[in-house]
């Protein structure tokens, strides 16, 4: 297991260099000159070459990386270029933000899928199943922009039972006014997620019905529910973890654009603003935290996996026979 | 039988989906009409006095000078001042009360207002006004446009605690603008030391001293509340609290508006207006000009314009309808209104009298012909993050089709256009455009700062001549009014004569407020507001 976490953990830093590496050759690259942002045409060309050697936009690509990378192993992800406030408490003032966020989807997520995807699973080809996956089908397909404009304008514009945007309602920072606030950009959030989750547990679902530990269940007479719940649930589960860890990136890049959206002051609305600015400190600690969300969330995955499946821990095959 | 029953049931969910989603200012007006109070909290009660204004993004500090878009701009001009705003009828004093300006145009003599206190009770003192220029020195890394002016230093003595002399090696007219966007910061507070300011978290946690009508109570996620001063020198606000929230991006701030939540919206398209217009009993209406001029700019280096002669570019502009580019882009001469000159109404110099272009199609085709532009393609630049000037590129790619000449259009956002709208002509993006819609704003009284940069080719090439150049520099350092108001009416027909910029429109900043809110035509400068005391919320 130690031999297997090291081996792991290489792997991750070595992911996090190439990462760090090209990302950073994007934005470099990228059309246009970055100093253009942060000079006008109205100062001297002395006032250009002072401003350009601050920011150490002089130097070549690689010593610009080296720099950067250099200050970044030792935590220091730079000072921001638009605002000269150093990144990572800037990042870190921000991060609950979207951590809640996040945290809320994820829960959300799992706590529709699972109902929804067992259900959906034993019925299959029943009514029940067709509608699920029918929905499934337009959660993956609805692009979470518009969905989440729309939920704007049925629950804020026309029924004004929701807030449309922000964290809390001024002057009030009760859990429940944060609460209402988080209701549209969560499930805003979820709706690709559980849509995804619900055909992976359906399909697991369907295959593990056919194995004989369920026929032996039903024999001994369990119910329907205790049967889904009690002996299907934790082997369809084992996939779904594996999605967990992989999404886990994605939903602080969906929290991107949800963010935006709803004007949640989370490190996507940071990262937007960045992106505008060509402020590339801010876009590379951006870049290298979903990276490094997206490498760990693998690894406790596969650590995960290890612990919830006996069988994989001892290496042997699937189907422990 | 049940499968086709079920697609159906699902396809119509979707279609119904799709129409809520476009349903757009309609579906809002109906909504608007059912409830008179909003269910959810973020209606602020009428009673509290707070004004509520709506930010695209949360700054990250309230310092004056990292303030460079128009959203931070309003977000800390209720907590600091500047010295004066330049107006229309001329200079409206803040924190100065007097400036000024010898007969020779060398020396500005600023004095403090006597009353300008800090919200800590320490008087504003020209020791602030130097250590803000310090700082600025020392964030550039080298001079500023405060302490060089044609090449030379500014010589800045301090009279006495509240009397300041700005000694200019040149005559320089636009001293007077780079003075209005002064904003001090409270040298008390850094021990008159400006290095200390980068490092510092003072303007970012409440409590710090403000020269403006509030200070900052509450500095949350996603908002800040500003509370009224006791103790402010022109007197107490109406209003107590002003919030600056965030909101989403998109049509949010509509809904917002229309829920109660944010007390001001700015309207830029005519549907609107009319909406607006038509709920007189909800709402207000302010309409303030923009000082804005918008035109459309032809590119000396452009792939193709680079080619062309001045008829093939007179070509072009007598191709142009402005009167049709404002009806289709802004559909009311509330909105905006056609252009004559580079130069905006609300500045001291411009002349009423210059003729403008006027379109003449038969004469248009005739250049077109003649000069070799009629089959050409031209690349045209426009920036999607300013609202209506995709229309514009609309109007004129068919305007111009009248002509023979093919328009390719490219949209590009605010990141993208500026560094190629500006591109030196060194630089490969300065090749890559023939036309471009632009504006330029706050042009009021006496600034003429950017009309000067472009005339004379100094903020980007944008084709002028010697003669052109010259003059606008000769203006520039002319201190007798009737001399300069002379060059100014020669330099508005002879850039026209030149054809490289076509005035399109001076633009208004109409806005509608919350029907209990009042005042905000009261404030000469927009967005900013820059008078406070004006705004009143009952």
């Amino acid at each position: 297991m130690w031999k297997y976490c090291l081996k792991k953990t290489a792997q991750v830093v070595i992911v996090m260099i190439l990462i760090s590496f090209f990302s950073f050759a994007i934005v470099y690259f990228a059309p246009g000159d970055i100093s253009d942002m942060y000079v006008n045409p109205e100062m001297t060309e002395e006032q250009k070459a002072n401003v350009i050697a601050q920011l150490g936009l002089d130097k070549s690509m690689t010593e610009q990386y080296f720099a950067w990378a250099e200050r970044a192993v030792h935590g220091d992800l730079g000072v921001s270029l638009s605002n000269k406030s150093a990144v990572w408490p800037q990042f870190m003032q921000r991060l609950p933000a979207t951590i809640i966020l996040m945290g809320s989807s994820m829960i959300l997520s799992l706590l529709l899928a699972i109902p929804l995807g067992l259900w959906s699973g034993y019925k299959k080809n029943s009514w029940l199943d067709n509608l699920i996956s029918s929905l499934a089908y337009m959660g993956m397909s609805i692009p979470s922009f518009w969905f989440g404009m729309l939920l704007i304008i049925v629950f804020a514009a026309v029924l004004k039972v929701l807030p449309s945007s922000g964290m809390h309602t001024v002057g009030n920072v009760s859990a429940f006014d944060t609460f209402q606030h988080m209701i549209l950009p969560c499930i805003t959030l979820s709706i690709g997620h559980v849509a995804v989750y619900i055909r992976y547990i359906r399909a697991n679902t369907i295959g593990q019905l056919s194995e004989e530990y369920v026929l032996t269940a039903e024999a001994k007479g369990d119910s329907q529910t205790k049967i889904l719940f009690r002996h299907v649930l934790k082997n369809t589960l084992l996939p779904i973890i594996t999605l967990m860890g992989m999404n886990l990136a994605s939903l602080v890049c969906g929290s991107f654009i949800v963010e935006s959206v709803f004007g949640w002051p989370g490190i996507g609305t940071f990262a937007m603003s960045a992106i505008g600015s060509r402020d590339y400190p801010v876009i590379m600690a951006y870049v290298m935290l979903s990276g490094f969300l997206l490498v760990v969330g693998n690894f406790i995955a596969d650590l995960l996996y290890a612990f919830v499946d006996p069988r994989i821990k001892r290496g042997g095959a699937s189907g422990g026979k | 039988m049940k499968r086709r029953a079920l697609a159906l049931l699902c396809a119509g969910i979707l279609a119904v989906g799709m129409l809520a989603g476009c349903g757009g200012s309609s579906d809002s007006k109906d909504s608007s009409a059912k409830t008179e109070e909003s269910k959810t909290e973020t209606t602020k009660k009428s009673g509290d006095s707070t004004f509520t204004v709506a930010m695209g993004y949360m700054p990250n500090s309230l310092q004056p000078s990292a303030q460079s878009s128009d959203d931070l701009v309003s977000a800390i001009r209720p907590i600091y001042e500047p010295l004066f705003a330049e107006t229309k009828d001329g200079l409206e004093y803040y924190l100065a009360d007097k400036l000024d300006i010898s007969e020779d145009g060398l020396t500005y003599t600023l004095h403090i207002n006597d009353k300008a206190t800090w919200s800590d009770g320490e008087p504003v003192t020209v020791k602030d006004i130097k250590f803000t220029i310090d700082y600025g020195v020392l964030a550039y890394g080298g001079p500023t446009s405060f302490t060089k002016v044609n090449g030379g230093d500014v010589q800045i003595n301090e009279i006495d605690d509240k009397t300041m002399e700005f000694v200019l090696p040149s005559v320089y007219d636009n001293y007077v603008r780079t003075l209005s966007q002064f904003y001090p910061m409270p040298a008390h507070a850094f021990d008159n030391d400006p290095s200390k300011i980068d490092d510092s978290t003072y303007f970012k946690t409440p409590g710090m001293a403000t020269s403006g009508a509030y200070v900052v109570s509450e500095i949350n996620e996603d908002s800040f509340v500003y509370t009224a001063r006791d103790d402010y020198y022109r007197g107490t606000p109406s209003v107590k609290k002003v919030v600056m929230k965030t909101i989403g991006s998109g049509s949010t701030k509509q809904i917002e508006f229309e829920n109660g939540g944010i007390d001001y919206m700015r309207v830029t398209s005519a549907e609107d207006l009319k909406k607006y217009k038509g709920e007189s009993d909800k709402y207000n209406m302010y309409s303030i000009s923009e000082a804005r001029l918008n035109y459309l700019q032809l590119n000396p280096h452009g792939p193709v314009m680079s080619t062309l002669s001045q008829d093939a570019r007179k070509a072009i502009f007598l191709a142009l309808d402005k009167d049709a580019i404002v009806d289709f882009a802004w559909g009311s001469d509330e909105l905006a209104k056609p252009a004559n000159s580079l130069i905006t109404p609300d500045q001291s110099i411009y002349n009423k009298d210059c003729k403008g272009y006027n379109v003449n199609l038969e004469e248009a085709k005739k250049l077109a012909k003649s000069s070799g532009l009629e089959g050409k393609e031209l690349t045209y630049i426009y920036n999607s993050d300013r609202a209506n000037m995709e229309a514009v590129a609309t109007v004129v790619q068919q305007q111009l089709a009248e002509i023979g000449v093919k328009v390719n259009i490219e949209s590009c956002d605010t990141s993208t256009f500026f560094p190629r709208f500006f591109a030196s002509k060194d630089k490969e993006q300065a090749t890559t455009w023939d036309l471009g819609t632009n504006g330029w704003d706050s042009q009021r009284g006496s600034n003429c700062g950017q009309a000067i940069s472009y005339f004379t080719n100094r903020l980007c090439d944008c084709g002028y001549s010697d003669e052109v150049s010259g003059l606008a520099q000769k203006a520039m350092g002319t201190a007798d009014a009737k001399e300069k108001q002379e060059l100014w009416n020669t330099i508005q027909d002879k850039a026209l004569e030149e054809c490289w910029e076509y005035p399109l429109t001076y633009t208004n900043f109409v806005m509608v407020s919350q029907k209990n809110v009042t005042g905000l035509d009261g404030s000469s400068v927009v967005p900013e507001f820059i008078d406070y005391l004006s705004i009143h919320v009952d």
